[in-house]
């Protein structure tokens, strides 16, 4: 479980250059509207999805650190959607290769799909998920399910 | 007349992050193109000399490894440098994709300055 | 090596140009070293930041910008342009960052996200960095040359030139 988080924290952060603190338990107001649903299938030697939950206006804040300074880039709702699924796709190559003994040629990772989360206690069936608290105070967090 | 980088990858976000660290490393007299998968890069090689490819793995509609034996496979094109940047890695992956031919390969999320020393290997 | 003339303790940074010098910090465990040395005026600069991010600090009556990566380094590349340093002509090298058990908490370390900071601010002023030494638990001292801006990292007997 902890080496999970800690390859989600890394890889979270390194691309980001955001900060997570881990949260203890799922956020009393269990509201996930206003939140991004990354998920990623991968298949081959193994099996299973990642997902990644992150807030609206913290892909906002990450796209425009990354080309605030660039007048020709705008920040579209199409240029969020991709972003949040260019990142779950990162972080669960980087998970799987960090925490799962698998070669990089013996399984594929699938287009990343997005979706809408309704409540985060949704992702507490998961067998494997932690949630963080953001830099802008908003839930950020991951699911990794091997089938 | 000014180098072209093809900048191939289905991810916009990744594009606009290339073109940037592009420029952060002070390539600024090159011209930039763009394609997101591979059979898209094929048409723009075939309309314009390019001198280096970036380009992803995991793509729709023909995938980077499906472009990179294209490329290799043509008399024209075999030595066109091309560096590799994808989130699957592994350890086994640098050597399997330096049999094949590639020039460089980095894992998502780099630094620029990775992509400054394979560029500057390549003479860039 | 030569003797040092400048030490940059924690939480501080030194700026010179006298050819002379030879500036040092020493013990960057977590800490984060980072010269700049700019190759045409021959200026070279080294801060010394305990902690990643100001804003714990930002507003206390004792906030000293150096101790903190995000602000040090701001003030570091604003004093430098403020003696007419371009930083088209900057050279600039990290060491430390590392992960000494101490440091370890819960999910994170703090020499980790001194480097995470580093890479931001590098981003935002779009530079990037020209040589490292970061990571491990050994203890690094950071030495810089102001004459040619040689940058050397020692850890125990084994000398790095960045």
């Amino acid at each position: 479980m902890e080496v999970f988080a800690d390859a989600f924290i890394e890889t979270f952060e390194s691309t980001t250059f955001q900060f997570l603190n881990p949260l203890d338990k799922i956020p009393e107001e269990d509201d996930g509207s206003g939140y991004f649903l990354g998920k990623c299938d991968f298949s081959g030697a193994i099996n299973g999805s990642f997902s990644l939950i992150i807030h609206d206006n913290t892909v906002n804040e990450y796209l425009n650190f990354l080309f605030g300074d660039e007048p020709e880039t705008v920040i579209t709702d199409e240029l969020k959607s991709d972003s949040v699924k260019e990142l779950a796709n990162v972080i669960c190559g980087n998970m799987i290769s960090k925490c799962v003994n698998a070669q990089a040629s013996d399984y594929k990772i699938e287009k990343p799909q997005l979706t809408s989360l309704s409540r985060f206690s949704d992702f507490a069936d998961h067998s494997l998920y932690t949630l963080f608290s953001d830099s802008f105070g908003k839930v950020c967090g991951f699911s990794f399910r091997l089938k | 007349m000014s180098k072209t980088i093809l900048i191939v990858d289905d991810s916009a976000t990744q594009r606009l992050m290339l073109k940037k660290i592009l420029k952060m490393i002070g390539l600024t007299d090159i011209v930039i193109k763009e394609a997101s998968n591979g059979k898209e890069a094929l048409e723009v090689i075939e309309n314009h000399p390019v001198s280096l490819i970036l380009t992803d793995l995991n793509m729709p509609t023909m995938s980077g490894e499906e472009l990179i034996a294209t490329l290799k496979s043509q008399a024209s094109t075999c030595r066109l440098p091309i560096i590799v940047i994808t989130s699957k890695g592994a350890e086994n992956m640098q050597v399997e994709m330096t049999e094949i031919g590639i020039d460089g390969i980095l894992m998502k999320p780099f630094e620029p300055e990775q992509l400054a020393t394979l560029l500057q290997h390549l003479g860039e | 090596m030569e003797k040092p003339t400048l030490v940059v303790n924690i939480s501080d940074m030194k700026i010179s140009d006298n050819p002379d010098d030879h500036i040092v910090t020493y013990s960057l465990g977590s800490c984060l070293g980072v010269t700049v040395y700019d190759t045409a005026l021959k200026i070279g600069a080294m801060i010394h930041c305990l902690l990643p991010d100001s804003s714990i600090g930002k507003g206390k009556p004792d906030f000293n910008p150096a101790m903190y990566v995000d602000s040090g380094l701001t003030t570091l590349f604003r004093e430098l342009i403020e003696r007419g340093s371009n930083k088209k002509n900057w050279q600039i090298k990290a060491a430390g960052c590392g992960d000494p058990a101490s440091a370890l908490t819960e999910h994170f370390n703090i020499g980790n996200r001194n480097f995470i900071m580093l890479k931001k601010i590098l981003w935002t002023n779009g530079l990037i960095l020209h040589g490292k030494l970061v990571g491990g638990n050994r203890p690094k001292t950071l030495f810089l040359d102001i004459k040619n801006g040689t940058t050397i990292v020692k850890m125990g007997n084994d000398i790095v030139t960045l």
